[in-house]
Parts: C-alpha cells; structure tokens; sequence
C-alpha cells in the first residue's frame, strides 16, 4: 500500500495573466511544494536549494510512460557519477499501488528517485499537466528550462540535452539541435565521391593502376570540385606516365591549404620531369616543399630530376630525405 | 623421277607443318646444362609477357629435378602446392581458397609464364574468379568491385582469418571504402542493428537486380526481420497504404541510423505531410483532405501535433481502428459511456477524467470542484465524445475547442466558448447558455435568461435555419 503522502504548497504558478495557458511555461520559476515520497522520506522543491530538478509526471499504466522512464534513466546514466548528486528528481504518480513498476523504478535508477503518490492530482494541478508523461526539468534556480510532454521521437534527446544544459555540463548536441533528425547521408554527392576514390587508392595499393584511374575518374565526375578528387587522380595519372592530362587536370584545382597546394606542385612537378621539362619540373617541386616539406614524394621526384642530370650527390640527398619521411626517421 | 621427288619433298613438307613440326628438331641434351631456355629450347615459358621469376632467371631447378641426364628426363622438386611453397608463404590461416584445398595452384595460375598480371589463365581476376564462382555481373545493380573484375578487394585469392576469405572483418571492410557511411555512424545514437556488423543482411555484397543492390525489394526486405511489422501491414483492418507500397519502409525510416528512433528518416510530421499536404485516397470511396490544412495558421495545436509526433495517436503501419488509430476512439459525436472507447484518449490523459464526478487539479473544466468532462461524456444514453467540443488537430481556440461542430446534417453547429480566469461560458447549439467558474460555482439550479440570438452567418447567406438537436 502506498505511503500517505503530505503535500504542502506554498507557491501559486500564475499572478493574474488573462487567459494563462494551464501548463507551467517553460522560463517559468517552478512551484515550490515539499512532500512526502512512497518510503516516506521528504521531498522538498525549492527554488533555491542549487539543485537541479526533474519533475515527471508518470502513469504506471501506460506504455510511453514506461518508456519515457528509460529514457530518463537513459540520461542520467550518461552524467557523470558526482553529478548526479546535483540532482533532485521526483516521479509523480497516481497509481501507486502497481508495486512491480514502482519496484523496477527503484531497481533501475541511478540514483535517488522520490515516487510521490499524487492520486488527489494536488501537484499535477499546480504544474497544469494533461497527460502523461509530462516532464519538467528546472535549473538550479527553479526556471523551467524544458516542458516536455508524451513521449514523441525527440524525448530522449531533448530530455538529455536539457538535463546536461541545466547541469552545465558541455554536450555537443545543444537543446535547438536535439530535436532535429540526423541520419547517415551515404547518398550525397560526397559520400559517393569518397566511395570511388577509396577504391582508387585501394586498387592503386595494388598497382591496378589503369582500374585506378577509372575509379578516381567516376570519382571526379562525380565531385569535380573536390581538391582531393583531383589530386588523387592526377597523381595516378602521373604514376601512369599520362603527364599531359596530369598537367592539365591538376592545374584547375583551387587548392584551400598548404597541403593541397604543395600536391599541385607535386603532380606538376611529377609530370613535366616525364616530358622532360625539368627546369620547370624542379621549380614546381621546391614550391611544394616549401608549401609542405613533408611529402616524401616531392624529395623522390626531385632526386630523380637530379639523377636525371647526373648529380647523383644531389640526387642521392633527395632519395635519403623521402626516404626519412616515409620511414618518419629525423 | 624428278618430278616424283618434287612432290615427295612437297609432301614431306607439308607432312612436317601440319605436324607442327615447323621448327628444325633441336636434340635433348644429354648433359647437365647451365639453363633449360635457350634460343632452341624451351622458348615458350619465356614467350609471354608476365613470366615466373625463376623462370626468367633461367633457375629452372628451382622446381625441377634431374631424373636422368642422359635421357632428358626431369621431375618436380615437390607435389603442389607444397613445391610452391618453398618460395611463396605457407598457408596457415582458416580459411583458405579450397582451389588450394585440392593442392593445386595451377588452376588459376600459370606455372612459367602467362599474359596476365599475377600469371593468371584469365585476363582479369574477375574473369578467373567467374571460371568457378557464379557472381552477380549480370545483375542491374552491381557492387564497384564486382563490376571491375576486382574481387580481390574484399577477397583474399588465397587465405584469411575471415569467412568467404574477406581480407577484413565484415564490421570492418565495408566502411574501408564507405567512409562516409562510417564518419556519420559514429556520431548517431541509434543504428540498425545489421549496420553495425552485418551489411549484407540486406545488401547482396555482389550485386542485385534490386535498388542499392538489397537482397529484395522493400517492404519484403524490411519484413524478412520485422516480422511483426509485417503482421501489422498485411493483417490490420485500417491499412496504412503507403507502407505496402514498393520502397513503402524508406518513406519514413532510413535505413543506416539516425539521431532519433525508430530510424526516422526526419521529423514525424514533416515525413506524414510529405504525402499528407495534398489529399489522399483511403480507398477508391474515400479521399482524406489535405491534413496541412488542418493545422496551417491555427492557434493552438494538440499536443503530439505540437511535438511534431503523428505517432502519437495514429499507428503508422496500421490498425484496428479507423484512421489508423492508436486505439479505440468512437466515430460520432454521441455514445453511451464505456471507458474501452477511450483507449486512445486515455493513452496519454487520465480515465479519471470523465470518470469522477468531482475534481480539482485534474482539469479545468469544472464549475466548483463539479467535472464538467464527467458530465459532458459519462452517460449512459448520448454520452458527448471528445469530438462534440475538442478540435482533434489545431484550433483557434484555448484547449482546442472547436468553433462548431458538423451534427448530423447541420455542418457548423456553434459552440460560442469563450474562457475566463477561472472558468468560461459556452453558448452552443446544443443547450442553453451556461456559465462555469471554477472558484465561484454556477448554480444551475437557476433557469437562465435565454440570451439575444447572435447573428446567424447562414441566414445572413441565405441558407435555411436547421433545427438544433437539444
């Protein structure tokens, strides 16, 4: 049997608006009240008691109630341990005798959670609630910082963003973004891109170059304003002697960063040794290193350039130096 | 005699070429030799492009063995595939190709010399693979890999610590190519159980005659594991069709994961009003009106429509009761009382309700501690259901009070609500004007004057006055 439960309020919601909706608004400073839990210990809501409070408003009967207390225990599994004993909660029922629930809610928690027999609907009245579940989570001043009533596709996340808001703890999914829906977009522009090039890199691996290319090339025509793009197929062009196309290809590219910058130098480095240009060869590539002077690559072209000369000196230092990089020895 | 011995050695010539026996014949040695290819001999295992090592070495002892110089005759160093081994790795992990199960690795590859990359018998790896494995090149949606002849990709030609010989775990070599797919996986909360590990579940990994290469067409790919689902689609009374109908799943839930359950593809209402904004046809008897037009502009909308939450009250995949309904809820706008009828109402507001004759904090539709939801709806005879005076989806009024309601053949019979702090007044055509106040109760023991009639918008229009059904 559940335990007589005294209600105390002290505070009225609404001071004198015309028509106020029932509901307590969110913004709102929560009712203060204290009452007595099934157990029989105290609960107390207190506006400034620096606790932050979960009010939910729950029917042992229905199904979305059940399921809404889950997803708060979801919650408040996710809180760090030491936090939650900045929290007060309270489940507020009318059905207090369905001793399997109440049980299973004990069982679960995480922490302290007040079950407040409410049969005569006293706080329900108060909060303005109409259904269940209704939950209500105020800061550690007493503002309502979230209403959320039934158990729609966004209680969890929302629930869970409003708690950790109200315990000022970071979250990456804010209260405006836990309502929106996220899913994978492999469809996108992008995601296919990045589908063909990894199969380019991958068959390039295994000196397919000619499938290589293919699939570089879908990849581009798919994206042909990624930078990336590009430069993973004008270096397969260049590993497949194609320097004119290579020259032609990568010279469009916007490159953004030093990186992609010192990529472009390197595929017109590559390719104009290939047809022999190596003044200009060499240039393009010492343009690279200063952009980026850790692509092995760039060290290995030159040192062909310079092996190319006959300044085998020279051409050795480059092959020690891509050497260094791709073996990450200083 | 001259003329007989041209055509002797023309015969003899001829006798020779189609022998194939074109060549001088070069006599075997009889004495070890430093290789078996020279220009003479042996040519052919040099001829080709792609040549074994030891072959282009000239280190044919390698893998052979002299039996007898003399004779010429020579043997392999070991069977196969063991004499292959002595260069190449052994096999040591648990699945290997059973092509090498059966010991022999020429089947797929030529011992000294071939056209193809890795001395392959056929020209790609894909056309080797397909001398034995029947793959999916003729389907209308094939896999990348597959469609290039690139089979080693997923596939190690010869062993692997994975089943099918994946060169990766299944949860592992999918995404090595989808990267896209695996760079959002990581930051959603609810993913499809078979996303997680187990891609093909639903994709053949090959390919398909079916869209994204799935194994079938959905709703039938979604049901061969939601079994329950399908139950609720095929059996229910109230059909939703727009789940039965091909790709009927993906209209609403996506596939992969998503930020909210159940893998909704967006927002619940703005998935119903993707079809919803225009009217839609229930059966060739019946066309529901556009739902946006319910909703659109109004004041003060029902909670699950406030919470964008269609599910709230509608069972998405189908149900017993009309309109989809998530539970009993009657049609007209009278019944005798049972609280069965309220299922769906009471999924979320309490039975208590209309069913205490008093109240206080429950609702605010009372005149004293008197339950006016009590003694609108809990009766025996012409029990008002929710609809007499609630609007289901939006209205313009506080507590979505309806302006009027259809009655019979009367279209728009007026309710005249109007609230107070603490109560409020109805003037409807269902009886005469009545007051209610929660803090000063209406005593309705006293007849109240009948109101001036308010200005009738139908006769002004010129349409017949219809008699009220109090």
């Amino acid at each position: 049997m559940a335990a007589v439960v005294v209600l105390i309020f002290s505070t009225v919601i609404s001071e004198g608006v015309s028509t106020p909706p029932r509901r307590i608004p969110e913004g709102a400073l929560v009712p203060e009240f204290s009452a007595v839990d099934t157990t029989g210990k105290p609960f107390v809501c207190r506006r400034s008691s620096g606790q932050v409070l979960i009010l939910a408003f729950l029917s042992s009967e229905k199904k979305r109630s059940l399921e809404a207390v889950e997803d708060i225990f979801g919650a408040l599994s996710s809180i760090p341990p030491e936090r939650l004993t900045s929290l007060e909660i309270a489940f507020i029922m009318q059905n207090v005798d369905n001793r399997q629930f109440i049980e299973s809610i004990q069982e679960k928690a995480p922490t302290v959670v007040h079950i407040l027999d409410d049969d005569q609907y006293d706080i329900w009245g108060r909060l303005g609630v109409i259904a269940t579940p209704t939950v209500l989570i105020c800061d550690r001043g007493g503002k309502v910082l979230c209403v959320k009533p039934g158990h729609a596709y966004d209680f969890a996340p929302v629930v869970k963003s409003r708690l950790f808001q109200a315990l000022e703890i970071p979250y990456d999914d804010g209260a405006d973004k836990a309502a929106t829906v996220r899913t994978v977009a492999n469809s996108t522009v992008s995601a296919r891109a990045k589908r063909h090039l990894q199969m380019a890199q991958l068959l390039a691996r295994k000196d397919k170059i000619s499938s290589a290319i293919e699939q570089a090339q879908m990849a581009y025509e798919i994206d042909p304003n990624s930078p990336k793009v590009a430069l993973e197929l004008g270096e397969l062009l260049c590993r497949a002697g194609q320097a004119q196309k290579a020259i032609k290809l990568v010279s469009s590219v916007a490159a953004q960063n030093n990186r992609d910058k010192a990529r472009v130098n390197l595929a017109l480095g590559w390719a104009n040794r290939q047809i022999g240009k190596l003044e200009k060869a060499e240039e393009f590539l010492q343009q690279g290193i200063g952009q980026d002077p850790t692509l092995p690559r760039l060290y290995f072209e030159l040192g062909r350039i310079y092996q190319q000369r006959k300044d085998s000196e020279k051409a050795m230092q480059a092959y020690f130096r891509a050497l260094q990089l791709i073996y990450q020895e200083d | 005699m001259r003329k007989l011995s041209t055509v002797l050695l023309i015969f003899i010539g001829l006798s020779s070429y189609a022998l194939g026996a074109e060549k001088p014949q070069v006599e075997r040695p009889t004495t070890e030799q430093e290789t078996c290819i020279t220009e003479e001999c042996h040519t052919e295992h040099t001829s080709k492009p792609v040549i074994h090592d030891p072959v282009s070495e000239g280190s044919c002892e390698a893998c052979h063995e002299t039996v007898d110089v003399k004779e010429h005759t020579y043997k392999l160093t070991g069977e196969e595939p063991g004499i292959c081994m002595e260069c190449h790795d052994e096999l040591s992990k648990e699945f290997v190709h059973s092509a090498l199960d059966d010991g022999t690795c020429n089947q797929c590859h030529e011992t000294h010399s071939s056209e193809n990359q890795f001395r392959l018998l056929a020209p790609t790896v894909g056309d080797m693979c397909a001398e034995c494995h029947e793959v999916a090149i003729d389907a209308t949606h094939v896999h990348g890999p597959t469609s290039v002849g690139e089979c080693t990709l997923c596939h190690d030609a010869h062993e692997s610590n994975h089943e099918d010989r994946l060169v990766l775990g299944l949860d592992e070599l999918c995404v090595f190519c989808h990267v896209t797919t695996k760079e959002e996986l990581e930051g959603i909360e609810f993913v499809h159980e078979p996303t997680q590990d187990n891609c093909i579940g639903c994709h053949d990994p090959h390919g398909a005659d079916n869209w994204k290469m799935l194994k079938a067409e959905t709703p039938e790919m979604c049901f061969s594991c939601h079994e329950e689902i399908q139950t609720m689609v095929q059996a229910s009374k109230h059909k939703h069709n727009a789940v039965s109908e091909p790709g009927g799943c993906l209209k609403c839930h996506t596939p992969h994961a998503s930020s909210v359950r159940p893998l909704l593809a967006s927002v619940p209402t703005t998935l119903c009003l993707s079809c919803h904004k225009e009217p839609q046809g229930v059966s060739i008897d019946e066309v529901l009106p556009a739902f946006i037009d319910q909703i659109k502009d109004k004041k003060y909308l029902h909670g699950p429509i406030q919470e964008n939450d269609c599910g709230g009250c509608h069972l998405t995949h189908g149900s017993e009761h009309f309109r989809i309904l998530a539970g009993a809820y009657p049609e007209g706008f009278y019944t005798s009382f049972d609280e069965t009828k309220y299922e769906l109402c009471f999924g979320c507001h309490e039975r208590t309700l209309v069913q205490a004759a008093t109240a206080d904090g429950l609702t605010d539709f009372r005149n004293g501690n008197q339950n006016l939801h009590f003694l609108h709806v809990n009766k025996e005879r012409r029990g008002r259901t929710c609809r007499a005076c609630h609007q289901t989806h939006a209205s313009d009024q506080l507590k979505h009070i309806r302006k009027s309601v259809p009655y019979g053949g009367w279209k728009d019979l007026p309710i005249n609500f109007s609230k107070t702090d603490t109560g409020g007044s109805c003037d409807p055509g269902c009886h005469l004007a009545k007051d209610y106040d929660r803090l000063s109760a209406v005593d309705y023991t006293v007849k109240p004057a009948r109101r001036k009639p308010r200005p009738n918008l139908r006769a002004r229009s010129g349409i017949g006055q219809i008699s009220s059904p109090r």
